[in-house]
Formats: structure tokens, C-alpha cells, sequence
């Protein structure tokens, strides 16, 4: 077996790109380099989460963008063209909640809070986990940093492989905090008096106070350690709460009524006890990873089965997130959830969530060529991920 | 860990008087039969708990209980060939106990049980963990039941042999301690059968008990030897014949040894692999080996050993080249397939490894806890249909040596039927009803447990 | 008198002062005719307005008064308002000696041991004991392990070791589970290694009897060995007397009447009952076993979240043979009407309740013919209370054991 390789980032192909470009530029013959870029493609069924979708379908790829999709579309000649036959395109998904990259710890321990540490000085590229991510089919990913604190840090949006020259989509995007105990660990009244760790929080309640005094310090100061809250305040960078029980959801969002921000949840393995409460207040979920089981989650938390599909019904915007997102449909909608709201949980619903919509998340015009291949319906058990394309560039295919 | 549909199927059975005692036909429905072709909207007929016959236009006996399957389909009841679970505890602390039955820990009313029926699972061999030596004897139980005695098909049938070391050991230790006990039992045989004609038998085996005790230890005529005990050593001394159950631990191996259990050899590494089947050919042993995920290294060597093979529930991983970095994508049922091996499944536990702090834990793959779905895997890999399925039913039942009874629909073997509301290996499907011996012991317009999960009540 | 003479003027007032009572009870079994309000006898319907004539230490009579005739010599004692029930029996208690003797845990079966050795006669624990109207216990090892040893069954109240004895052995003591796991490597840290101990050990001794019946029948010529560590076997094997077992939970009460009953063919007697033991009423049923329940009497059911009474939960079903204990210290002895009060509460029936602190106990512990009911020829044990014991405001105002008066709240310290 063939093991898959990047088609177009290992060294050979960074070397030789700018003798190449610079041969072209030579000649000065740009229409030759920009018909090298050109990609048709044509599959049995296109869902574009732009309408209604194409059966058959082609898209047009030119320069790392889609160009024109649409039922049948003249093929210029020269391009390239990948024939699907009865294959079915969809737009790569986005995994709007992941850890996937980050190396060397997930989150300053040392500290409760850290809202200005980045979470893209901790994220390696060549990361064996957003490899994996990209042959599962995910294109853009969202990267949180850990809850070993209350307040951890900013976060970044990645594709899942890509150039070394490319920039991120965003490299300091939202404010990752959480009401769940995750940063209790370690800390205890019982350590020595002189340790760092001889400190609130020690339960839940203290998590909820560290919260309301940082950002209740953060109204009334302006130093600029605190600017990045004050950027909450302002409503120009978003948060995303980790929470989990049902209680913490609802410490989110009266934390949210007592500062006004941009609210995300993340988590919500019980969401479905304060779901009107949630779809109340107009707060997106990013779930966690669904289960094909029933049991006690983290934090001994009670999951239900059809918790996507409950949650959907009373109206919460929610994405699935951590890795394996098609499988993850597929069981959402075996336990209840709808087919069309399964695909846009993977899509255009996280690309909402993360501003991206212009980029990302559709198969339109104008938008990224971020593409996955699969074998047949999305639904079917049986069905394989055939590639996945970044920028129209295939980066990840089955041997 | 206590189920509540227990209290419903405690009913059920307690209504129905003895076991399979209804006529049962089963109309309408697609048959998968697994021994043959489906039949379109064929007839199954129940009878004393057998399957009395199976086809197309088949005459319905007109004291039957009419089952519809129309519009569904019909196959036989899926066989979990290993399983640690169904019972209060999978291993003793003590490694080398092969004289221990789970026959003794199995509890009926665990969750895992009601999990089996929901999902048609209707027999499963119990066989003792993984963290142990010689860890105790399995035995094959139906999955529905109140009392032990009613869920047993057939006990000692096996026992498990880890290679994976326990406790202070490491695998030069533990295959030491495999191979001291099997060469001292089959000294013991041997020296048994020298000597046979000479010693009367000791006490009479109690009802039901595993036969495998000697007899009481009154025998020596000194008075004080009697009435003091040896100090209790257990454990695995260097001085072996100083552990008391030393006897026991012999007498308990012949039977493994005369080939008549199987030894279910736990293999975590592919170096245990070749090590299995050394044991299996010097010791002529009937071995089935249960392979972790990375004994895939390993394939040729089990295609080349014959024996039969049981995976874990993760059929598919990433790996990483050491060397290269480069990742690779294993899937296990195909890579032995194209080895030549037939490969059997099994399931994770009902409860998810709870991630515990943030993000770090492993959560558990997505549909492995289905048996199902592990054939569903091996068929999008590029196993054929047929031995999808089959590798869920008559495939495990000739492992277990139970083809005879069970693992497809055919006259005159156990009635063991599920119905479904589509194609088996279908993640749109659900289980609609399992029969096990002709005795209906779950639906699902009766599994309030299941309608819990999917629509809780509004707060 | 005697002491007197030989000790110092005023000790001689507080030894005689000490003693009186006891000399004067020692050795003398009163003749007495104990009027009440109502007497529940336990065997057929309850006597309003009864009197219970007692002699020698057991009941003469017990009829209507008026009916029955209080004949010469018989000392009237009229309870005007009170009632009266027979003395209760707790089938699982620790407080006959001293709490430190009730384990010994280098083994796991321990057939050699016995409580017999331990006993206290009415020690502070067993004086409470009296005042909650409890008038004989099963003092048994505790399930430090699988096997603690043979249990007795004695009075509480006061007299010297063969006074208060009933039956030694009394009943063998197993622990089928939880408490007696094995933590230091030995087999027996899970279910599979601990049945297979018990089994293995039962067997032993069942080689032992049988060895011995077949010796004495004749079927055997030579004598087999004594062996002093078996020989309480005997009686058990033998079905003279019950094993009291200590098991809670669906498997290990299904492993119970599996090994116990159904292979080893034992008189079993099932100990605690707790969680969802009662789930199994229909195979304890059908194999005629009693279940002395407690003292845990209640569990939140799973299913639907409400409190189910154990005790109730086996009724429901149909076990009859029923009764409740309190695992004395878990629960202090004279606490044991409160379990019953406990299980009423929660679902079971009053008269039923009286039975199960009497008369049912008594018939699982094979002593009925001596104890559990107020009926010609049974020890005089009788407990006068103000009320129905099962309402928590009513108390014990005076015991009787064995026809004397052990505890009476007119002349000793109220207790309880």
C-alpha cells in the first residue's frame, strides 16, 4: 500500500517552484502558467451548501479558487480534469474546535490566566494529527488552546496542510476560556504555601470568580495586558467557553449577560438539559466529539445519544468538531439528526461561526477551492474519502 | 452497570414460561440466511425453540405467532466470539488461575448484556481479561437470561494465555512462568498416566461444579499435617511446588494440554505473535489468537500458523514511519484478508474512556462498539458481502466450535434470528427484534432506554 | 448472703446492693402470670386483653384474660395498658464479645474458628440489646473473609456462658463478596477466585462428612482421621444447621443459590439482600431460602429514580420467609425494630413486619421450636412495650428471657 504523500509540499517541489516560476516569468507567457492551475471536475452528485445540489455537477478551479460551478460546464481545453463518475464533492470540511497541532503542552499551567499567549507559537505545520485531519477530509481548522487554564489564550485558523509560505486564514482569531473544573487540576490549598499552585481556582466557583474579576478588571483598566479582553468587551474578537455540564453552560451564558461579548460555546455534552436557554440567547455550539455510545462523558458528564440532532430542533447554530467529522455526521444522523444540517454542521455552519463565510465553507464562486472527494452518498458507511484539496491543490489522496 | 430494561426482560421471561416453548414464524422479511443465498420475503418457522424451516412460500402452522418482517430483514443472531465483559471483574490479581471459571463472575443483569440483545448479538463467549497468565475459563452464554443457569450454552470451553506481561513482569518472565506451568502439567500427565491404575478417585464431583478440584485434603494420615494449613503464599514464587494451588493449576491445564479447550492467546505486540504460535505447536495446543492492533507486523506469520484470529475493536489506525515521518493510514481487516487470514470481531465497552481533563485522552472510534459495524468496516475495505457477514455469525461459531447449533438460519439449528429494519451493515439500520432459542427477548418499540437517548424528555 | 461476712463493711452494701437482684434471679425460675392489653403471639391472630402464664422458664399458657385461669402460686404482674410480643431474634449480629475477635484473616476460610470462644454474656452492647427488646442474636464472625468461622446463637440477657447459649454451632458464617476481596496477590480478589475458595473449602468438608457418615453407617470399614479443623461440617452437611451468608447484589446472590444451594445442597440462609437482590425473589422462592434482609433497607431505583424498600421489594414478589436484622455495630443492636419500622415505611406490611423480627428469624435459624413465638412450651422470652414496636415512639418497658425478668424500666435505667 502506497502510503499517501503531500502532492505538492515536499522539498523537492519548494526548490524547484521558484526556478520554475522564474524560467515562466522569463517568458513572460502568463496565461501558460495560469492554465497549469486550471481544474475541471465532474462528479455524479456536487453538494455545493449553496443551493440545492448538482447531480451530475462539475466545478471549475483556477489559481486556488473556485471559479464556476454549475450542472455542466465547458471544459477549456488544456486544463486538467479529474472525472469522479458517480463520486459525489463536497466542500472541505471545517473542524471549528481542535487541538490538532499543538506541541509541548496545550495551555500555560503556570498561570490562570494567559489571554495574550497564542496558540499558533505552539502549533507545528508538518503535525502528524492535521496530516491526519486533511486525509479525513478536513481543509480549514480552527485551533483552540487547552483548558489547563481559565483563560488560555487566542486562537488560529489553519488549513490542514498547505505551503510553508502560506499565512494562516487567522492568526490571533477568538479568546479561549472555560467554565469547566479542567483548571482545578493540579492546583490545591494542600501544596506548599510558597507554590504557584497554592491558588484559586480549586472548584468551579472559583473558575466563575477568575472569570468575572478579569474581565471586570478589564472595564475598568487599560493596561495592556488586559487588551485582548477589552477587545472582547468591544465585540471585535469572539470567545470561545468550553463547558461541558449543564451548569457551567449556564455560567457561560450569565457571564455573557454580565459582559457583553461574542459568545461560542464549546463542549456541551449536556447542552441538551438547557437547550432553550441556549437557543435563547442566540449562542452557536461547537460540539464535542459525537459518540456511537451512550455513557458518562468527561467530567462525568450524562450524553445522550441525538444530541446534535436534539440540539438542532430547538434551533442552536452547532458544528461537530475533533477530528473524524464525516464519520461523526454520519452517526449524528443515524441517532436523529437530519442529513441537510449534518453536511452544514461540517460546513458552512463553522465557516458562520468563524467569520470565514467569504472563504471558506461552500462550494461558490469566489470561494476557496477546498474540496473532498468520496466515493458515493456521505451518508453510507461504505463510503471512502478518495482527496482532499486545499487551495485547488490535491493534499491528501487514496493510495 | 445495571441495566433497566433488565426488569422488562425479567418479565418477559418469567411470562413465557420455559425457554422457547412458542411457535414462532417469521414472514415477509429478506432472509440472509449466511449459509446460503437471501430469500426474497421467505418464511421462517420456529419451533421448540429450532428453527424447524426456512424458505419461500413456506406453510405457516396455524399455531404460530406470526412475526411480519415485510418490508425488513431477516438474519441469524450475531456472535461475539471473545468478550471480557459481563462479568464483575475480568481478572483475579493472582495471574495464574486457569482453575477460576467465569462462570463464577458473569452477572446477568449488566448492561452488557442488554447492549448484545439491542444490537443482535445473541451469543458471546465470556473469556477472562487480558491482565493475567493463565486467567480462568471461558465459557459461551446466550445473551439473555435472569439466572446463570438459563444463559449457559457451554462453559470451560477455553481459557485465556496472555503474552502481554502482568503486574512486575516482562515478557521474558511471563513466558517463563506460560511455560514452567504447561511443562509441570504435562509432566503430570504424564506421570498420571503411568501411574493410573493405582489411585481410587477422591470425591465425587458436587453438581454442577467444573470437575476440575482434587479431592479433599484429608488424604495424608498425619493428624497435624491435616489441621495445619500452609501459610498463604499465592502468587508466583520461584519455589512453584510451595503454592498451594499448584495441584489445582495442573489438573486444570490437562484438559488445555489434551487439546479438548481452546487456548485464547492474547497477543499486544507483534513479537508476541510468533511467540503464540511456538507455544501452540510445542504444547499442541487449540489456539485461537486475540490480536491487538499492532500485531498487523506480524500477518505473515499468522496467515502461516493457520489459526484462527479474533481482532480488537480498532480495525482502523494511523501510523507513523519511525523513519520517514510519513503517516499511513493500517486497516485491518483488509491488510489480513489480502494475507489470507479470516478474521473475527469484536466490541468496546458500553461506557466511553471518559477524556478526563481537556482534550488529551484518545475518545474511543466511532461505531466500534457496533459488531456490526466492525464487518461494515471490513466490507467498505473490500471485503466481499458475503463474508462480511459472515464473519459476525457462522464464522465465530466455528471458532467456538458451536457451527453445529448456531451461526446461520438453518432447519434444525438454534433458533437465533434478528430482524432489522434494513441491510445489516447499513448505518441506517436498526435492530427491531432478537430471538434467541425461539424466545423473543428484545424489541425496540419496548426499549425505553434507547428512546431516552434519542428524545429526552423536555426539562 | 455468704459474701458478706468475709468483706469490708462498705463494700459488703454495694456488692449486696449489686448482687441482690442477680442472686435472687440466678437459680430461680418464677412462676408468672403477665397480664396485658394485647398480646401478639406471633402464631395466630393477636389477644386483646390476654394473659401469658409463664413457668420453669417457658410459657404455660397464653389465652384471653378472664378465659384464662391464673392458677396458685402464679406472681401477677398486670401491664395494664401494654402489650406484649415475643422476645426478637436478630439473625446478624457482632456484639456478643468483643469487636476486635470477630475477624481472623491470615485465611480466607476459617472452619476452625469459632465464636464460641469469644462470647461475652450480656456485655454493655448486649444490655442495650435487651432494652430494644432483642432477646436473642446470631453473633456471628464478620466478612473479613470468605469463611469467618461458626457463629452461635444465644440470648442477651444475663447468666453464664451455658445459660444464655441456644445453639453452638449455630450457623456457619460465609462472605460471598464485597468486604472479603484479597488485596496481597492471593486468588480471591474477584468473584471468580473467591467462589472457587468457598467451593473449594465446602468441598473439603463434604469429603470430611461424608468420610464419617460412611464410617458410621458401615460402608466404610476404617476409621477416617479426626480432624478438628472439619468437624463442625458435620452438623452442616448434614442440614442440622443453616449457613447465614453475606451477600448483596444481583451476581453474588445468584452465586449464592447456585454454589451454596444448588451444588453443595446446604441450608442457606441469605444475609443482607441488599440493592437489586430482590430481582431474584422468584429463584429464592422456588429453592425455599429465607432472607434476612438489612440493614441497608432502602435503594434509589435506576430505572425510575424513586426509593424502593428492600424489604418490600422481596415481599412484593412473595418471599414470606422474611425478616430484617441490623448487622450489629453497623446498626446498634437494639436498633433492630427501627429496621422493621424502616421497611413498613417503605412498603412492607405491619404484621408481616412482626413476623420478620420474630418468628420468621427464628424458623430461618432452625430454633423456631424453641424461640420466636409466644406459644406453649417456647422459652419464655417476652417484651412488654407501650405500644406496636414498629411505631418509633413506643419502647420496651420490660423484657422477660428464658421466664425472668432482665430489664424492667420501673427498676433499672431506661436503655433504650
Amino acid at each position: 500500500m502506497k502510503p499517501w504523500t503531500d502532492t505538492m509540499t515536499d522539498n523537492k517541489n519548494l526548490w524547484t517552484q521558484p526556478w520554475r516560476s522564474l524560467l515562466l516569468t522569463a517568458l513572460v507567457l502568463v496565461p501558460i502558467t495560469a492554465q497549469a492551475e486550471e481544474l475541471f471536475i465532474k462528479a455524479g452528485r456536487i453538494y455545493t451548501l449553496d443551493g440545492p445540489p448538482l447531480s451530475p455537477g462539475v466545478v471549475h478551479v483556477r489559481d486556488g479558487k473556485i471559479v464556476a460551478v454549475g450542472p455542466d460546464l465547458p471544459i477549456a481545453s488544456g486544463s486538467r480534469f479529474r472525472d469522479l463518475g458517480s463520486g459525489v464533492l463536497l466542500p472541505g470540511f471545517i473542524d471549528a474546535a481542535s487541538s490538532a497541532g499543538l506541541e509541548g503542552g496545550r495551555a500555560e499551567s503556570t498561570v490562570e490566566v494567559s489571554p495574550r499567549l497564542r496558540a499558533l507559537d505552539a502549533v507545528d505545520p508538518s503535525s502528524s494529527a492535521l496530516r491526519r485531519l486533511c486525509h479525513e477530509g478536513v481543509t480549514t481548522v480552527h485551533i483552540l488552546p487547552g483548558t489547563d487554564n481559565v483563560i488560555s489564550g487566542l486562537s488560529c485558523i489553519l488549513k490542514t496542510l498547505t505551503d510553508r509560505r502560506r499565512q494562516p486564514l487567522r492568526a490571533d482569531y477568538g479568546l479561549a476560556i472555560t467554565t469547566s473544573s479542567d483548571p482545578v487540576e493540579g492546583n490545591s490549598s494542600r501544596n506548599r504555601p510558597d507554590s504557584i499552585y497554592n491558588r484559586q481556582p480549586t472548584n468551579r466557583m472559583g473558575v466563575v470568580w477568575l472569570l468575572r474579576s478579569e474581565f471586570g478588571l478589564a472595564t475598568r483598566t487599560s493596561t495592556p495586558d488586559r487588551a485582548v479582553l477589552r477587545e472582547v468587551l468591544a465585540g471585535t474578537r469572539p470567545v470561545f467557553c468550553t463547558s461541558r455540564l449543564d451548569t457551567d453552560l449556564l455560567a457561560a451564558l450569565r457571564l455573557r449577560e454580565e459582559y457583553p461579548m461574542r459568545l461560542v460555546l464549546v463542549g456541551g455534552q449536556e447542552a441538551y438539559r438547557v437547550r432553550e436557554q441556549i437557543a435563547a440567547a442566540g449562542v452557536p455550539l461547537l460540539l464535542a466529539r459525537v459518540s456511537s455510545q451512550a455513557g458518562i462523558g468527561p467530567e462525568s458528564t450524562e450524553t445522550i445519544l441525538n444530541l446534535p440532532g436534539v440540539l438542532q430542533q430547538a434551533g442552536i447554530p452547532i458544528c461537530l468538531t475533533g477530528g473524524d467529522l464525516l464519520e461523526q455526521a454520519r452517526w449524528a444522523v443515524r441517532f436523529g439528526l437530519p442529513r441537510d444540517a449534518a453536511l452544514e454542521a461540517i460546513t458552512v455552519q463553522p465557516a458562520r461561526v468563524l467569520q470565514l463565510e467569504q472563504r471558506v465553507g461552500r462550494i461558490k464562486p469566489g470561494l476557496d477551492a477546498d474540496l473532498v472527494a468520496l466515493s458515493g452518498d456521505p451518508f453510507d458507511c461504505s463510503t471512502r474519502i478518495l482527496w482532499t484539496m486545499i487551495d485547488g491543490i490535491i493534499r491528501a489522496e487514496e493510495p | 452497570m445495571r441495566c433497566h430494561s433488565f426488569v422488562v426482560l425479567l418479565v418477559l421471561t418469567s411470562l413465557s414460561g420455559a425457554w422457547g416453548e412458542e411457535v414462532l414464524a417469521i414472514k415477509g422479511g429478506k432472509i440472509l440466511p449466511v449459509s446460503g443465498p437471501p430469500i426474497e420475503s421467505g418464511v421462517v418457522v420456529i419451533r421448540n425453540g429450532k428453527i424447524e424451516a426456512v424458505g419461500k412460500d413456506l406453510a405457516i402452522p396455524p399455531d404460530a405467532r406470526v412475526l411480519d418482517a415485510t418490508g425488513k430483514v431477516v438474519m441469524p443472531g450475531l456472535i461475539e466470539v471473545h468478550s471480557s465483559r459481563g462479568m464483575d471483574q475480568t481478572n483475579e490479581t493472582n495471574p495464574i488461575v486457569p482453575f477460576l471459571s467465569v462462570v463464577d463472575a458473569i452477572d446477568p443483569s449488566q448492561d452488557y448484556f442488554e447492549e448484545c440483545r439491542r444490537q443482535g448479538i445473541t451469543t458471546a463467549a465470556i473469556v477472562p481479561g487480558n491482565n493475567t497468565i493463565f486467567g480462568g475459563q471461558a465459557a459461551i452464554v446466550r445473551t439473555a437470561g435472569q439466572f446463570l443457569n438459563e444463559m449457559l450454552l457451554k462453559r470451560d470451553i477455553g481459557m485465556k494465555i496472555s503474552l502481554r506481561p502482568t503486574g512486575d513482569r516482562n515478557r521474558m518472565g511471563q513466558v517463563a512462568a506460560i511455560r514452567r506451568e504447561l511443562d509441570a502439567a504435562r509432566e503430570a500427565m504424564t506421570e498420571r498416566s503411568r501411574t493410573s491404575q493405582a489411585q481410587p478417585q477422591p470425591t465425587p464431583d458436587a453438581k454442577g461444579g467444573n470437575g476440575s478440584g482434587p479431592g479433599p485434603l484429608a488424604e495424608s494420615d498425619d493428624e497435624d499435617t491435616q489441621q495445619r494449613r500452609p501459610r498463604p503464599g499465592g502468587g508466583d514464587q520461584a519455589g512453584q511446588e510451595t503454592n498451594p494451588d499448584a495441584a489445582l493449576v495442573r489438573a486444570a491445564l490437562a484438559k488445555l494440554l489434551k487439546g479438548e479447550q481452546i487456548a485464547f492467546i492474547y497477543c499486544e505486540l507483534p513479537m508476541d505473535v510468533p511467540q503464540a504460535v511456538r507455544l501452540v505447536k510445542e504444547y499442541k495446543l487449540r489456539g485461537v489468537l486475540v490480536l491487538a492492533p499492532a500485531c498487523h507486523r506480524a500477518v505473515k506469520q499468522v496467515a502461516a500458523s493457520g489459526l484462527p484470529v479474533v481482532l480488537e475493536p480498532t480495525l482502523v489506525l494511523w501510523e507513523s514511519d519511525p523513519r520517514t515521518g510519513e503517516e499511513k493510514q493500517i486497516v485491518l481487516p483488509k491488510l489480513y484478508r489480502d494475507a489470507g487470514v479470516p478474521v473475527t470481531f469484536t466490541v468496546t465497552p458500553t461506557q466511553p474512556a471518559g477524556a478526563g481533563r481537556g482534550s488529551g485522552s484518545q475518545p474511543p472510534i466511532l461505531g466500534t462498539n457496533f459488531l456490526w459495524f466492525q464487518a461494515a468496516t471490513a466490507l467498505k475495505y473490500g471485503t466481499p458481502y458475503d463474508e462480511a457477514l459472515r464473519s459476525i455469525t457462522l464464522r465465530p461459531a466455528e471458532v467456538l466450535g458451536i457451527a453445529d447449533s448456531r451461526g446461520s438460519l438453518e432447519p434444525g439449528k438454534a433458533a437465533d434470528v434478528v430482524i432489522l429494519s434494513g441491510d445489516p451493515l447499513k448505518l441506517d439500520t436498526w435492530v427491531e427484534t432478537t430471538i434467541i432459542d425461539g424466545r423473543v427477548v428484545y424489541e425496540r418499540h419496548n426499549d425505553r432506554k434507547i428512546k431516552a437517548l434519542l428524545k429526552p424528555d423536555a426539562e | 448472703m455468704l459474701a458478706g461476712r468475709f468483706l469490708p463493711g462498705i463494700v459488703v452494701t454495694c456488692a449486696a446492693a449489686l448482687l441482690l437482684p442477680a442472686l435472687v434471679g440466678a437459680g430461680e425460675k418464677p412462676k408468672l402470670a403477665i397480664h396485658v392489653a394485647r398480646a401478639i403471639p406471633c402464631a395466630g391472630e393477636p389477644i386483646e386483653n390476654a394473659t401469658i402464664l409463664v413457668a420453669d422458664g417457658k410459657i404455660k399458657a397464653v389465652g384471653k384474660r378472664g378465659e384464662l385461669a391464673v392458677p396458685e402460686g402464679y406472681q401477677v404482674i398486670d401491664h395494664g395498658t401494654r402489650w406484649a410480643m415475643p422476645g426478637m431474634i436478630d439473625a446478624h449480629s457482632h456484639i456478643g464479645g468483643a469487636m476486635g475477635d470477630i475477624n481472623e484473616m491470615v485465611y480466607q476460610t476459617n472452619p476452625e474458628l469459632r465464636v464460641l470462644d469469644v462470647i461475652r454474656p450480656h456485655n454493655e452492647q448486649l444490655k442495650n440489646a435487651v432494652a430494644g427488646g432483642v432477646t436473642t442474636i446470631t453473633f456471628i464472625p464478620g466478612s473479613g473473609t470468605n469463611m469467618g468461622g461458626w457463629g452461635a446463637l444465644m440470648k442477651t440477657g444475663p447468666g453464664k456462658l451455658e445459660d444464655v447459649l441456644l445453639r453452638f454451632p449455630g450457623v456457619l458464617k460465609i462472605a460471598q463478596a464485597g468486604n472479603p476481596e484479597r488485596r496481597g496477590g492471593e486468588v480471591g480478589s474477584g468473584r471468580m477466585g473467591m467462589n472457587h475458595i468457598i467451593r473449594e473449602q465446602l468441598r473439603e468438608g463434604m469429603g470430611y462428612v461424608k468420610d464419617w457418615d460412611d464410617y458410621e453407617a458401615g460402608r466404610r470399614p476404617d476409621k477416617p482421621a479426626v480432624n478438628l479443623r472439619l468437624e463442625y461440617f458435620k452438623p452442616l452437611f448434614r442440614r442440622q444447621i443453616p449457613v447465614l451468608v453475606h451477600t448483596q447484589g444481583y451476581q453474588v446472590i445468584m452465586s449464592t443459590l447456585r454454589i451454596l444451594h444448588d451444588e453443595m445442597n446446604l441450608k442457606v440462609i441469605i444475609g443482607h439482600g441488599c440493592f437489586d437482590s430482590n430481582l431474584l425473589s422468584e429463584e429464592i422462592l422456588k429453592r425455599g431460602i429465607p432472607v434476612m434482609a438489612g440493614p441497608r433497607g432502602f435503594r434509589y431505583d435506576p430505572a425510575d429514580g424513586q426509593v424502593k424498600g428492600q424489604v418490600a421489594g422481596f415481599a412484593d414478589r412473595g418471599v414470606k420467609a422474611l425478616g430484617v436484622n441490623t448487622d450489629s455495630p453497623v446498626v446498634p443492636q437494639e436498633e433492630l425494630a427501627f429496621q422493621a419500622t424502616m421497611a413498613v415505611r417503605l412498603g412492607w406490611n405491619d404484621e408481616d413486619a412482626i413476623r420478620g423480627l420474630t418468628i420468621e428469624p427464628a424458623k430461618a435459624l432452625m430454633i423456631e421450636d424453641r424461640v420466636g413465638s409466644l406459644e406453649v412450651g417456647k422459652d419464655a422470652d417476652i417484651v412488654i412495650t407501650t405500644g406496636s414496636i414498629l411505631d418509633p415512639r413506643h419502647y420496651v418497658v420490660e423484657v422477660f428471657i428464658d421466664g425472668r425478668s432482665v430489664y424492667d424500666v420501673k427498676k433499672d435505667r431506661r436503655r433504650f
